[in-house]
């Protein structure tokens, strides 16, 4: 192969050739990052776990990259020049040295984010050991091919950029893992070690080829060849790029359809709205000074209000899972798994437990299977990214899921964040240098969910079939952040507060170090305030539209919250911290079908009697196993014992050892007692002390002691669901007797 | 071309048909009828036929494992009729699309058959009374019913066992509508032997 063709001798033509080298190999280096990273995850992953890339951001590299590349290139010309005038290299500089070393630049910083990632983020090394060994590899073969044109000519196929780029993606973790996800680690292996190989066989192959039909002589250094390779590169990158801004997220449909014999237009629809994180007290609707609900106080006029209901959990999927099973917590095993932390839990930051709460089994039944199975269209468009994810499974029973987050322009992103890629690197170096809180909000906003709420309630009113709809409004959440007027309507606002001093702030709280400052409280009550409030005004909207689509007199209409929050009471902040009547006494609104004048319901109810309720409503068969009641029998509430479960998560547990417990409460008349597994006993009279402000538990008073009898009771009653019992309960296995007349039959082993 | 459609076209693969019930609630009759209307049936035939099924069990054997997530063989039952009493029903994954025929028989009749094949078995008859086992087996079927009302890939018909043998043609068609019209009915009707019908409800 013939490879002396003169090279650039000035200055000006090295860093002009090496910035044309430069440029060709980032932009192909971006097409290959991108179809790995972008595209490739959208064609194998259903359409509804794909989170695409925000399109600014898209847009950014598009321009970042080639930008990138002019300059590194330029950097190499210059060097190699340098090198050249120091006699380093045997032959004169030639445009071969400029490819290799502009690939060189790729290469090198790719190494360089592997360093990166291993010495100074904490990421698990051992996936990318793979690529980086490659990396390496390729290193070492680009110096050689720059200092030799003899091993130039041996590893020519090494220094084209697009060989490079697809050898060092097809080996990262995610491309790896999920077309072998079912393979053992030793194909994965093998899988690893036989991919590079195939792709530089292909490119020598290549190679061989395209250097007998230009006899080696090509190069980019003359305008018409420059002009020619960039022809070709230019269009892949507009595609690739381009095909990026159209690929998106969709929501989750089973494709089942409703049977045609069960649709029945007159029956009641459902909605059952939940706002996320939520506090009764906080509500103008219970009496708080602040008007944060008018809508929710007139929509009361004509429903029925319960002033005690209590949240089966301080969290959003235990409680989640309660409403939609009538179980609680402890049976629903939706939850923190907990167990006591030794101190060398705490010493390894919690690595050995499960990072998240158990999903929802698949056995238990959910109120929107039931109402599916009866001829209902259910369909759920929820703002909560994290436990209303799919992955959590309460989704059961839904044929249209929509939990789709937004997609983030510079903000945290939610998910799984793979940071090999370099477009991450990016991405946190911008986000680092332009702080963007208000810019990026990591939820759908109630504005954004009610417009695919509106547009589900046209389509089944097209349908002419009653639906169950579940919503779900997060803008009362961390980090508080309600769009303008909101921000405002109620005084505090820190113009000056941010997220990192927000879990600055909740570590230094929860690990006993302070307290809030009057500042901080009244600026997160502020936000949080206006967050209600902006989710009020939507509600009122979307009452509004069921007016007008005639649905709103023959519908069952609920709105409650999963938990409520917390800021800096007992020094705890924000939610998943305790039982007290903060993080779960929610609100409870329940408009029933024809109702037109408001009742007021003062016994405790729970997320548990929402399920039994909605089905004794239609007159349908409530499931004996249960835990919930049906609030249609006001007259019974009064003997109800109600049930609150805090299960801590590993966040909370690193930060004190008061939080390495279980913690319920159980709420009696107008008592409530608060145990735990580290032996708290706490009583309280919330007729008379609704704070919670002063424990009147006394071991020899018959009060205490018997509230105390009747938690450890249901503890005894309450079957636990534990992971290890996955698909041994009661729901599957008939009773003994009849397994043992089947087995005797011969029909069952 | 074939092989181009098959992996680009949207052809929903065939639901399983499942015939589910209590034990001697008619499910082998169903099943010989679905056979002879022109469904195969799933069955290894390794249980023969005996004085209490005399045109034979038609089950599959490693039904009786689902319990312990033997599932392997569903993709097999995809167009096919497989009897699985009720009891593992609930057993079924959710990754496959049923129909279930649930045969429906007055409790008494299902108590006294069973009987008469636990003699058959030289098993004790009458650890359980009759009046408990009922309320044992209504209970069982309370929840199989919600599961399967719980269940969006499960369709599901009844069949009351003493109203087909009575009128086997309405009953057929009824079956034959929630089976795509995929049967035969003549032929079906033709398998039904009223003599089997043994242990009336007086």
């Amino acid at each position: 192969m013939d490879t002396k063709i003169k090279g650039p001798q000035s200055v000006r033509e090295s860093m002009y050739t090496g910035a044309v080298y430069g440029v060709i190999a980032w932009m192909v280096y971006a097409v290959v990052e991108y179809f790995f990273s972008a595209l490739l995850p959208w064609i194998m992953k259903p359409s509804h776990t794909y989170i695409p890339v925000h399109r600014a951001f898209t847009l950014l590299l598009v321009v970042i990259y080639p930008v990138t590349g002019l300059i590194l290139g330029a950097l190499s010309g210059l060097c190699l020049r340098a090198a050249a005038k120091a006699n380093l290299f045997s032959e004169k500089t030639e445009a071969s040295m400029f490819a290799s070393s502009a690939t060189l630049t790729v290469v090198l910083i790719f190494n360089v984010n592997l360093l990166y990632i291993w010495l100074f983020t904490g990421y698990d090394f051992r996936p990318i050991l793979p690529s980086f060994g490659i990396s390496i590899l390729l290193l070492l073969a680009l110096v050689f091919s720059i200092a030799s044109p003899l091993w130039y000519g041996r590893l020519r196929f090494l220094s084209n950029p697009w060989t490079v780029a697809i050898a060092l993606f097809g080996i990262l973790p995610w491309v790896m893992y999920e077309p072998l996800r079912n393979q053992t680690k030793t194909v994965m292996a093998l899988a690893a070690l036989v991919y590079p190989v195939v792709v530089f066989l292909i490119s020598l192959i290549f190679h061989k080829i395209a250097a007998g039909r230009s006899s080696g002589k090509f190069t980019v250094t003359t305008p018409v060849s420059t002009a020619r390779a960039l022809a070709f590169l230019i269009p892949v990158y507009c595609l690739v790029f381009g095909a990026g801004l159209f690929v998106e997220q969709t929501p989750l449909q089973t494709g089942q359809k409703v049977a045609s014999s069960l649709k029945d237009p007159d029956r009641p629809n459902v909605i059952l709205i939940t706002m996320d994180t939520v506090r009764a007290d906080h509500l103008s609707l219970y009496g708080y000074e602040r008007d944060t609900t008018p809508n929710l106080r007139k929509l009361a006029e004509e429903s029925t209000l319960y002033n005690q209901s209590i949240a089966t959990s301080d969290i959003t999927l235990p409680s989640h899972a309660s409403i939609f099973t009538g179980l609680y917590a402890r049976s629903n095993g939706a939850h923190h798994f907990f167990k006591t932390p030794t101190d060398e839990d705490m010493a390894n930051h919690f690595v050995n437990w499960p990072p998240t709460p158990l999903p929802l089994a698949d056995k238990f039944t959910t109120l929107a299977e039931i109402l599916f199975g009866k001829g209902y269209s259910t369909m759920a468009v929820v703002a909560n990214p994290g436990y209303l994810d799919y992955h959590y499974n309460l989704n059961q029973g839904f044929n249209f899921y929509d939990y789709r987050s937004p997609v983030i322009f510079l903000g945290n992103v939610v998910g799984k964040v793979n940071p090999f890629y370099l477009r991450q690197t990016i991405h946190n170096l911008i986000a680092w240098i332009v702080p963007s809180p208000g810019r990026d909000n990591t939820y759908r906003r109630a504005g954004e969910i009610n417009k695919v709420v509106f547009s589900l309630i046209d389509k089944a009113k097209k349908e002419n079939n009653s639906f169950f709809m579940f919503i779900n409004y997060m803008d009362a959440h961390t980090p508080y952040d309600p769009p303008a007027p909101y921000d405002r309507l109620f005084p505090g606002k820190d113009e000056t507060f941010t997220e990192e001093r927000y879990r600055d702030m909740e570590k230094e709280v929860s690990e006993l170090e302070r307290e809030l400052t009057v500042k901080e409280r009244r600026h997160l009550v502020s936000q949080y305030d206006g967050g209600i409030a902006y989710e009020d005004y939507h509600i009122g909207n979307l009452i509004a539209r069921l007016k007008e689509a005639g649905m709103y007199d023959n519908s069952l209409i609920i709105v409650t919250s999963d938990h409520g929050e917390v800021f800096g009471d007992r020094n705890y902040i924000g939610h998943g911290n305790s039982v007290y009547q903060g993080e779960v006494r929610v609100p409870l609104v329940i408009k029933y079908p024809q109702s037109s004048r408001k009742a007021v319901i003062d016994e405790f109810v729970s997320g548990v009697d929402l399920m039994p309720t909605v089905l004794d409503v239609f007159g349908y068969e409530i499931p004996g196993d249960i835990q919930g009641a049906s609030l249609l029998k006001p007259e019974d509430l009064y003997k109800r014992k109600v049930i609150s479960e805090s299960f801590p998560d590993r966040n909370k547990l690193s930060f004190h050892k008061r939080f390495h417990r279980i913690e319920r409460a159980i709420f009696s008349g107008s008592n409530k007692f608060v145990g735990s597994t580290s032996g708290k006993q706490e009583l309280y009279d919330l007729s008379k002390d609704p704070e919670e402000k002063e424990n009147i538990y006394r071991a020899d008073d018959s009060i205490s002691k018997n509230i105390k009898a009747e938690l450890n009771q249901w503890l005894e009653d309450v079957k636990e669901e534990l992971p290890s019992q996955e698909g041994s309960d009661s729901y599957k296995t008939p009773d003994k007797a009849v397994l043992d007349r089947l087995k005797a039959l011969g029909y069952v082993q | 071309m074939k092989r181009l459609f098959q992996l680009f076209g949207k052809k929903k693969p065939p639901d399983i048909t499942i015939v589910s019930g209590l034990p001697r609630s008619g499910t082998s009759m169903m099943m010989k009828m679905l056979e002879a209307g022109g469904l195969p049936p799933l069955t290894d035939k390794l249980r023969t036929a005996d004085d209490d099924n005399p045109k034979g069990y038609y089950e599959f054997e490693r039904v009786k494992k689902l319990d312990e997530g033997d599932i392997a063989w569903l993709s097999e039952a995809r167009g096919k009729a497989v009897k699985i009493i009720s009891a593992l029903l609930t057993y079924l994954p959710p990754t496959y699309t049923y129909r279930v025929i649930f045969m429906q028989r007055a409790m008494p009749e299902i108590l006294a058959s069973q009987k008469k094949m636990l003699i058959h078995r030289h098993e004790d008859a009458d650890d359980v009374s009759d009046e408990e086992m009922a309320a044992l087996y209504t209970e069982h079927l309370r929840h199989v019913d919600s599961w399967i009302d719980g269940r969006p890939n499960v369709k599901r018909i009844n069949i009351n066992f003493n109203k087909i043998i009575k009128n086997p043609g309405a009953h057929l068609e009824t079956i034959n509508k929630f089976l795509d019209s995929c049967l035969d009915t003549g032929k079906a009707e033709a398998v039904i032997d009223p003599s089997l019908y043994r242990q009336k409800e007086r």
